[in-house]
């Protein structure tokens, strides 16, 4: 290839650096904070920052790989080349999730460097869980990309609209056991986010034996039914409404 | 490199937008031939829809009715298959993309064997004229005419069979026009078919084997002899003289 692999994923970084660049810092400067304060980050703690940045990295990543396209034009460049528009975001589509998945391990590794040196209590079972939270960028991006191929304009906020608000009923799901019945509760858990973090994590960390299979299978069917949704998308802007916006 | 060349045809095109809930019909019933080894220039003015029929015509945008095909295919299943070379008027290129990271990219998706794509980078930036320093800068912050130049080498990249060039004298000096006509001869001399608008007469009348004046959502062929191109008629005079570029 002319335009190396590596110089293409680190385009998809650069160009939204200053986003994640502010992401990055708002989830990091609490703890960076938390000496300050008197108080040393918990183990707990450095684990959750790392999976909260996997969420967000993940969403901003793979929201607009067909939208920003869109709205500015270049699909009318790239797509004026042989090849089907669906294939070509899919691929668009495996680069962001693979920086999003990149980015997430670099954070943890420099928050495991910075437990290190200043003496903070993060485990090397904090990073045994990184592969979990990979999974979970896996299930993020997928919904992401899925719904901002339906979503053109306003993409980001609607992911982020779906991931909370499906995160809070899966849990009220748990809490409240069948509020609505047996038949929604079933329907609710095939269509809000798959739940399964603490079996990953225990897993990893050797507190657990047998591998999660089944939440695992569950994760990959979730996302891959996202791609689906998100690649129809794409098919139906190619097909219907057409490529070009502006 | 295998170059597919196709007669391009569309046949009763009608295409509308809706804007702030009324209907605007562009295109009605639009019908216009091209065929390969030719040029064909589309005048009209502005707002006639020349950037729309590209548009429909590369599937970038449904048409309401009607067809576009290609080498006797519908267009969208030629551009899909073969691609088609497109330089838009405008467009903003992606961010973090230097002119070279373009040309490279679109030489990557035309999926040739990788001994070719070295040698059709290398024409391809050879055609922008543009040095290596102004190519490593990114594209987005060029000038118009830079812009110009890149996207018009992308188009051309590969040789394609069919090239459709929106304004493609707009933004560019007189140096870049002469090195332009000859790259548009050259494309038909290969017998690619190639269709551009331009609301420069004179380049039309140098460049162009067929004219069609779009007025009203129609094409009107105006002229289509091979010793040039008759822009006298009066409905051609009148479609221009209204427009006030």
């Amino acid at each position: 290839m002319l335009l190396p692999l590596a110089t293409r994923l680190w385009i998809v970084v650069y160009q939204k650096i200053t986003t994640l660049a502010i992401v990055t810092l708002v989830i990091v400067l609490p703890l960076v904070l938390r000496p300050f304060a008197g108080r040393v980050p918990s183990d707990e703690e450095l684990s959750s920052t790392v999976g909260f940045a996997a969420i967000t990295y993940a969403v901003v990543l793979a929201t607009g790989v067909v939208s920003r396209d869109l709205g500015s034009g270049p699909a009318q460049l790239w797509l004026q080349r042989p090849g089907h528009p669906v294939t070509f975001y899919l691929r668009r589509f495996a680069e962001a999730a693979v920086m999003a998945a990149a980015l997430t391990c670099a954070l943890g590794l420099a928050v495991r460097l910075a437990a290190l040196a200043a003496g903070w209590p993060f485990g090397p079972g904090a990073l045994a869980i990184l592969p979990a939270r990979l999974v979970t960028v896996a299930v993020v991006a997928s919904v992401s990309f899925g719904i901002s191929s339906w979503v053109l304009r306003g993409g980001a906020i609607a992911s982020v609209g779906f991931l909370t608000g499906g995160a809070l009923a899966r849990d009220m799901l748990v809490i409240y056991d069948q509020p609505f019945g047996a038949f929604f509760t079933i329907l609710a858990r095939v269509l809000l986010l798959p739940s399964g973090r603490s079996e990953f994590d225990s897993f990893l960390t050797g507190q657990a034996v047998d591998f999660p299979w089944i939440r695992l299978i569950h994760h990959l069917l979730y996302s891959l039914a996202w791609i689906a949704v998100g690649a129809s998308g794409v098919w139906r802007v190619a097909s219907r409404t057409g490529l070009a916006r502006r | 490199m295998e170059h597919k060349t196709a007669a391009l045809a569309v046949c009763d095109l009608w295409k509308s937008y809706r804007v702030r809930f009324k209907r605007h019909v562009v295109l009605r019933g639009l019908d216009l031939v091209a065929s390969p080894g030719t040029t064909t220039a589309i005048v009209g003015s502005n707002g006639e829809g020349k950037t729309t029929l590209f548009r429909v015509l590369l599937g970038f945008l449904a048409a309401d009715r009607g067809r576009c095909t290609i080498g006797g295919i519908e267009a969208t299943q030629y551009r899909q298959a073969n691609g088609i070379g497109y330089a838009p008027e405008t467009l903003v290129f992606p961010r973090g993309w230097s002119g070279l990271d373009v040309l490279a990219r679109g030489v990557d998706l035309l999926g040739l064997p990788a001994c070719d794509r070295r040698s059709v980078l290398k024409t391809a930036v050879a055609r922008t004229g543009l040095d290596q320093r102004t190519l490593a800068k990114a594209a987005r912050l060029c000038s118009k005419g830079t812009q110009r130049r890149l996207l018009l080498a992308y188009a051309l990249s590969g040789d394609p069979g069919v090239v459709v060039l929106d304004e493609p004298f707009s933004g560019l000096d007189p140096p870049a026009r002469e090195v332009l006509r000859r790259q548009i001869g050259d494309a038909a001399a290969r017998s690619a078919t190639v269709l551009l608008s331009s609301h420069d007469l004179d380049e039309v009348r140098r460049v162009a084997d067929a004219v069609y004046v779009l007025k009203e959502g129609r094409a009107a062929l105006v002229s289509a002899s091979d010793a040039g191109t008759d822009v006298s008629s009066s409905w051609f005079q009148g479609s221009i003289s209204s427009d006030p570029s």
